[in-house]
């Protein structure tokens, strides 16, 4: 959404900061080949004319010759290709990877932060669904994928100047857009116009608001993939207390109390 | 972008505002030695007016009544002494006035001590009580209090110990509960089983109607602790540690209970670290706020922190700002800080702006620390040990007796008049918890961590430019703690 600003210029999930170099990164990617596509087609996008499967492979190639260079300056070469338009990314990796926001606070120390928060009982039950959709079991407990980025997020953005950090609950952003992407431009200190707002509440437009090459399909949500486009949302219900769905007694006391902190 | 409005200064433009030099110590004499802290001061005829209670409220742990079999009913309308508690008489709430231009002081009310509306202006006050239930005086004359009927706000057998705020408006008298004495453990002082705005329009006589609904409405409202009046409206301000505090204002027109409508939510969308409104006060046209998390004991919100005060402003209209703290989104736009810094006017470690008032063109504010009580160390698993190391490093840092006063003319522009307590006070001082602009200079009421009994206790302090002390004073500026002449 924000990223469909004019002034602004919305990249898939590069997840490049998870590591220092990209030779780091792609020790990653290699286990999860899914996250290595948000690059993959931000750079057959920007630098080699379009998300073709050829550019995608040459993109791959581009990447692995320059394995040692620090993804701050690779990244910075993708900035370059969309000048004078400022990125925005929401790459996973970026708050699931100790050291990454470190990584980009040193690389970019005017980048902005807009911490993202979601219910945890909500982001809970999909992760549980989707880990039951692909056969997966165990693994870290659902709440601690939840509390883990955020504690990360908090800690690792104290001291950011004071204008460069701001935080917001998804449900209220998606509950009422215009307000909100209204003060996110403001505080921007981008046009907050009704035309700019406008243009941030279609994120269809993106040249990535969709299924990608099949070599690199995705590198952003699957399901706004399939069917990309700002639905209206209204805030459901939700508590912090009732047993959790997906095992487990109920939430421990201090996700509940970060929780309540994040306006839960 | 800011939405800041211009405030004009008042005052005398050339006067300046005090420096921490500038206080001295009032000599108090007849104080009972278990007092370390003021319950509340207020100007009244020419009289600086002084309540305390005596061995009040541990930090560890408090004293908690004991209900006997009957509950509160054998107390009929006035308590008793319930001797089966182990209750001493000496424990009980006292009402000091001192004359600043003599330096005497004389007891006035000592607790436990009757018709018709006031027709000329009348002092009122609440007498808390750890065994039984809040006691309204009044006085005409500063010198004769009488008692006024219907304690605890006349709701009968129900444990309603304290007031927390009383205001006077079109000639009626506001006031709400506070405290939980039965059956509860630490840390309940500020909440109540009836977070209610009570009216009086025979105080004397009692007689008080609730002028809203329990909570207005809202069960997470947990107690009303602080009220104000601002062009012709009573706001009162919700402690809400679910979801933050609320600010609610009426016109107080047509019979109680009121319609009020809700000016602030969620803590001024904050959420539940401001939980709790510490300080309120009216200037030039708008609603000053402090806003901040209560220590809640173990388990509670605040080993999370520190999480710094904040302070904001209200306009008659409804609109507001931020004067300090996290720059947000909220309903009503974009919020950032007018005074450009974040939460304790900078400073993360302030826990709350406890009291404020003006003097002579200045608004001052007194602050309260998180270091001296530093729950934010205590068995925290959440942070790495590098956070943890910059806590306790900056923990390590704190001065005994340390605390904030500030000052201001525009309520944007602030002027540390102490970052440090005042000098010479009692090390076991913590935080301002009176402050309050009088004729005789700006009166300035630590609180500290211990009686007098044990070291510390309660102080008095009087900051004027008019350094000609009609009273015996001591200087802060010659670091004395011994009561003593003044000298100019």
């Amino acid at each position: 959404m924000i990223g469909g600003h004019p002034e602004l210029y919305a990249l898939p999930e590069t997840n490049l900061f998870a590591g220092a170099t990209y030779a780091d990164v792609e020790k990653i990617f290699a286990a999860r080949p899914h996250l290595r596509h948000g690059v993959l087609r931000a750079v057959a996008e920007l630098g080699l004319g379009g998300q073709t499967r050829e550019n995608v492979e040459a993109a791959y190639a581009w990447l692995e010759d320059y394995a040692d260079l620090s993804t701050a300056e690779l990244y910075r070469d993708l900035m370059a290709l969309i000048e004078p338009r400022a990125p925005v990314d929401k790459s996973p990796l970026h708050v699931y990877t100790p050291g990454a926001i470190e990584r980009i606070r040193s690389a970019f120390p005017d980048a902005r932060f807009l911490h993202l928060a979601r219910h945890p009982r909500a982001t809970c039950e999909s992760m549980n669904r989707t880990r039951q959709a692909g056969g997966q079991g165990g693994g870290v407990l659902p709440e601690e994928v939840w509390l883990r980025p955020h504690l990360r997020i908090i800690e690792g953005l104290d001291g950011v100047k004071q204008d460069n950090t701001m935080f917001l609950r998804a449900e209220v952003l998606l509950a009422d857009p215009p307000r909100y992407l209204r003060q996110i431009a403001e505080w921007l200190g981008i046009d907050a116009g009704a035309k700019a707002v406008d243009a941030m509440m279609h994120p269809e437009r993106s040249p990535f608001a969709a299924i990608g090459p099949e070599n690199a399909q995705l590198g952003n949500d699957p399901d706004f993939l399939e069917s990309p486009a700002l639905r209206p949302f209204e805030e459901p219900p939700s508590d912090l207390d009732s047993p959790l769905s997906w095992g487990g007694a109920a939430f421990g006391d201090v996700l509940k109390q970060y929780a309540m902190i994040l306006g839960y | 972008m800011s939405n800041k409005r211009a405030s004009k200064p008042s005052g005398d433009p050339d006067e300046a505002g005090l420096e921490i030099g500038d206080f001295q110590r009032i000599p108090m004499s007849g104080f009972n030695e278990s007092t370390r802290t003021s319950q509340a001061v207020e100007w009244f005829q020419d009289h600086l007016f002084v309540g305390t209670g005596r061995a009040p409220l541990g930090f560890m742990g408090r004293y908690t009544a004991k209900q006997g079999e009957r509950g509160l009913f054998d107390q009929n309308d006035r308590g008793s002494d319930r001797p089966d508690t182990g209750a001493r008489e000496e424990d009980g709430a006292q009402l000091w006035r001192f004359n600043p231009s003599t330096g005497d002081w004389r007891l006035v009310y000592d607790s436990p001590m009757v018709e018709g509306r006031d027709e000329s202006p009348a002092l009122y006050l609440g007498v808390g009580s750890l065994e039984r239930q809040v006691v309204f005086l009044r006085s005409v004359d500063g010198v004769t209090f009488e008692e006024c009927r219907h304690h605890g706000f006349g709701l009968g057998d129900v444990d309603v110990p304290s007031c927390r705020t009383i205001v006077g408006l079109k000639g009626r008298l506001y006031s709400t509960p506070t405290g939980k004495n039965f059956g509860r453990g630490m840390f309940d002082d500020n909440l109540t089983d009836y977070p209610i705005v009570f009216e009086s329009r025979d105080p004397l006589n009692g007689d008080w109607q609730p002028a809203c609904q329990p909570g207005f409405g809202d069960p997470n409202n947990l107690s009303i602790n602080e009220m104000a009046i601002m062009n012709g409206h009573l706001y009162a301000a919700t402690v809400n540690k679910r979801r933050g505090f609320q600010l609610w204002k009426t016109d107080a027109e047509g019979e109680p209970p009121y319609t009020w409508t809700q000016v602030l939510d969620d803590g001024a969308w904050r959420g539940p670290t401001s939980s709790i409104p510490s300080a309120v006060f009216v200037y030039q046209d708008a609603l000053y706020i402090g806003a901040t998390l209560q220590r809640q004991g173990r388990g509670g919100m605040d080993k999370l922190g520190p999480f710094a005060a904040e302070m904001l402003r209200v306009y008659p209209d409804d609109t507001w700002e931020m004067v300090c703290g996290t720059p947000r989104f909220t309903p009503h736009g974009l919020k950032r800080p007018t005074t450009g810094l974040l939460g304790g006017l900078g400073d993360r470690f302030t826990h709350a702006f406890w009291r404020m008032t003006e003097y002579r063109g200045w608004v001052y504010v007194g602050t309260a620390g998180w270091k001296w009580m530093p729950t934010y160390l205590w068995g925290r698993q959440d942070l790495s040990e590098a956070q943890m190391s910059y806590l306790r490093e900056e923990t390590r840092k704190r001065i005994e007796g340390e605390f904030s006063i500030w000052r201001t003319r525009d309520g944007d522009h602030w002027t540390p008049v102490t970052r440090t307590g005042i000098p010479g006070a009692n090390p076991n001082n913590y935080g301002i918890r009176e402050l309050l602009g009088t004729p005789a200079g700006l009166l300035a009421v630590p609180t500290s961590k211990l009686s007098a009994s044990m070291g510390g206790g309660l102080e008095l302090w009087l900051g004027t430019k008019n350094r000609s002390c009609a009273s015996p004073c001591s200087s802060s500026r010659r670091r004395a703690r011994a009561p003593r002449s003044c000298a100019p």
